[in-house]
């Protein structure tokens, strides 16, 4: 049995333990609600005002989505293809560029990085706006290689971030050590310098990756009609009223950010990134 | 490759106006171990560098035998070099760092295996090659950093401070063991340390350096008993630097001993230095006494078997052969002892001119 003064005491000890289950909760909610309300969306048949959750659940929009004109396919495709060439593009140049910038003195290095950060630093709307109509002149717009290019501005500000970081953090008489041996500037970059910067350089891959793989903004005004990655495809599908599409969309857009965060676990070291901006 | 003798022709290092080293010449014997000593920031370090090709000359030569190398890049000079880190490769093996130099050179992989097996047997560490570089201990890394040098039989071997990050007993036994190796193998070495008794117990040569010049070149018996200036001589551990005295047995300025010569006696001795005073201080310091000594506003430090009470009016006696006179310039004195040591004695007129 509880005394009255136990059970006051336990009443007092409450807030210290259902504060903290409140905030996970809510953040549980926060992330798991619009994901849930997506899964129901996806497998729902019918599901009309007023009734709370789906009157009817069923795969017909899965076939309905990858019916082949449906574009469901092309549009994955597309969209795998234009981060897989994003990825390629920013890497090789921010590669030489992260060598670079890590092997500089410091004040110049950080003033060159905040540089980099510039274009995340306005608005990206006007940006695009002003890039559509450059490319628009160029005869870019509707190409892949103008999506790839637009995808790669902000795609390079992780790539040069982090492969500058992984770069710092090779030990510059490792270098030394094998340029002492009789390697060559070039040998000791590819045999030394680079096998200890892989790790990073992966991780700068997969952000690039993602962030390509999750563009709207830019793949809209640079490459639509004539180019359909999976954001403007879902896009289309809810501006339509077409819910179920747009989740089954957002499903399968999961699947590449899914697969690889994976391998982010295995290649990404705390301390590559602990190192960025040094 | 060989026995090669390396020469320093007046070197010069500048770096954004300040002279890091300044017109240094050397030569140093083939087959020889040679110690640049010096406190940190002496640009002893900076000297190693700029003979394995990282610190661009300002100006002078860098020859190894008849060839100058200093306008080679790192690669084509054919010193080898054992960093302060080790600067091992951590995603190779014991056995891909030892066979990396030979890869380069081309050599086959047989070949190659079959080296890095002798020297690792060479080294004491048979077996090791398939282990990880991280899994080894510092002893052990410090041993495969020099055997990746060796590998590829290199006329110059260049050690920075090799033995600083190791432990005092590991670096005890390494020193003999490094000193035997490069006696084996006849290597030309040069070392740099920071470390007096690390110069003295290995080199043959000791270059002694102080703010970007050579300071003083001699064997380590001569560096010890015979350091070139005040400063020398404070850096090789003479603690005692007394102005000097018409009676003393050594005419000059500056009269400088270590406090291991200085005894306590019941007389002044002949031919010695002596001076009275009191004690001021008695600390054990396993198996002797240290003694702070007030003479007049001087203040000698000795030892001492026996502690002795403070205050005790003592004598302090140092042998003339313990002495080093120091003139006002601050250098070295050649030695000359006063064929009397009695007062009347006067410092020559050549020594005056210093």
């Amino acid at each position: 049995m509880t005394t009255p003064a136990a059970f006051t005491g336990a009443l007092r000890r409450l807030p210290g333990h259902l504060l903290p289950a409140l905030m996970i909760g809510l953040c549980a909610f926060a992330v798991f609600g619009p994901l849930g309300n997506l899964l129901l969306w996806a497998f729902a048949e019918k599901w009309f005002f007023p009734a709370r959750y789906p009157t009817e659940y069923g795969f017909d929009f899965w076939h309905r989505v990858f019916r082949p004109r449906a574009g469901a396919w092309d549009s994955l495709f597309a969209s795998v293809w234009i981060a897989l060439s994003t990825v390629l593009l920013s890497m090789v140049l921010a590669v030489p560029a992260g060598y670079a910038l890590a092997r500089l003195a410091l004040p110049l290095r950080s003033v060159i990085m905040l540089l980099f950060l510039l274009p995340q630093a306005f608005p990206s709307l006007p940006i695009f706006v002003n890039i559509a109509r450059m490319f628009y002149g160029m005869g870019l717009n509707g190409t892949y290689f103008g999506v790839v290019l637009v995808h790669s501005l902000p795609g390079l500000v992780y790539a040069v971030w982090i492969a500058t970081a992984a770069f710092a953090a090779v030990d510059r008489s490792m270098e030394e050590a094998a340029r002492n041996l009789g390697a060559g500037p070039l040998w000791t970059f590819r045999d030394i310098t680079l096998p200890q910067a892989f790790p990073g350089l992966v991780a700068a891959s997969i952000f690039v990756f993602l962030d390509s793989i999750d563009e709207f903004t830019g793949t809209f005004f640079v490459g639509t009609p004539d180019i359909s990655t999976l954001p403007i495809l879902m896009f289309n599908a809810s501006m339509g009223g077409n819910y179920q599409i747009a989740a089954i969309t957002a499903l399968i857009l999961l699947i590449p950010s899914v697969g690889f965060m994976l391998v982010i676990e295995r290649f990404l070291k705390a301390d590559v990134l602990s190192r960025i901006g040094r | 490759m060989g026995v090669e003798a390396l020469a320093l022709q007046g070197l010069s290092i500048r770096l954004g106006g300040a002279n890091i080293l300044e017109d240094l010449s050397l030569d140093v014997q083939a087959g020889s171990f040679t110690c640049l000593l010096g406190p940190s920031g002496c640009g002893k370090t900076t000297l190693l560098r700029a003979i394995a090709g990282f610190a661009p000359p300002s100006s002078g030569d860098i020859r190894i035998g008849a060839r100058s190398i200093a306008a080679l890049p790192p690669e084509k000079r054919e010193t080898a070099m054992v960093f302060q880190s080790y600067a091992l490769w951590p995603h190779m093996t014991v056995a891909g760092n030892l066979t990396y130099p030979l890869k380069l050179r081309g050599i086959a992989r047989a070949e190659r295996e079959a080296r890095a097996e002798r020297i690792l047997e060479l080294l004491d560490l048979p077996g090791f090659g398939p282990r990880r570089v991280t899994s080894l201990s510092g002893g052990q890394r410090q041993r495969v950093a020099l055997g990746r040098a060796l590998i590829v039989d290199p006329p110059i071997l260049l050690l920075d401070e090799p033995l600083s990050n190791l432990d005092a007993a590991i670096r005890r036994n390494l020193r003999g063991e490094l000193r035997r190796l490069q006696q084996k193998l006849g290597i030309t070495t040069i070392m740099v340390t920071h470390d007096q008794e690390e110069a003295l117990s290995m080199a043959d040569t000791i270059v002694l350096m102080r703010a970007g010049r050579i300071v003083q070149v001699a064997p380590p018996e001569e560096l010890y008993s015979r350091p070139a200036d005040l400063e020398a001589g404070r850096f090789l551990g003479v603690d005692n630097l007394l102005a000097g005295r018409p009676e003393d047995p050594v005419a000059a300025a500056t009269i400088g001993f270590r406090s291991g010569d200085a005894r306590l006696a019941g007389a002044p001795g002949t031919g010695a230095l002596n001076r009275r005073g009191r004690v001021l201080d008695c600390a054990y310091a396993g198996g002797g006494y240290h003694l702070q000594i007030a003479a007049g506003d001087e203040v000698i430090a000795a030892v001492s078997g026996l502690p002795v009470a403070l205050q005790t009016e003592v004598c302090v006696t140092v042998p003339a052969a313990a002495l080093m006179g120091f003139g006002t310039d601050h250098r070295l004195l050649p030695r000359e002892t006063r064929p009397d040591s009695g007062a009347t004695a006067r410092p020559s007129p050549e020594l005056l001119s210093h």
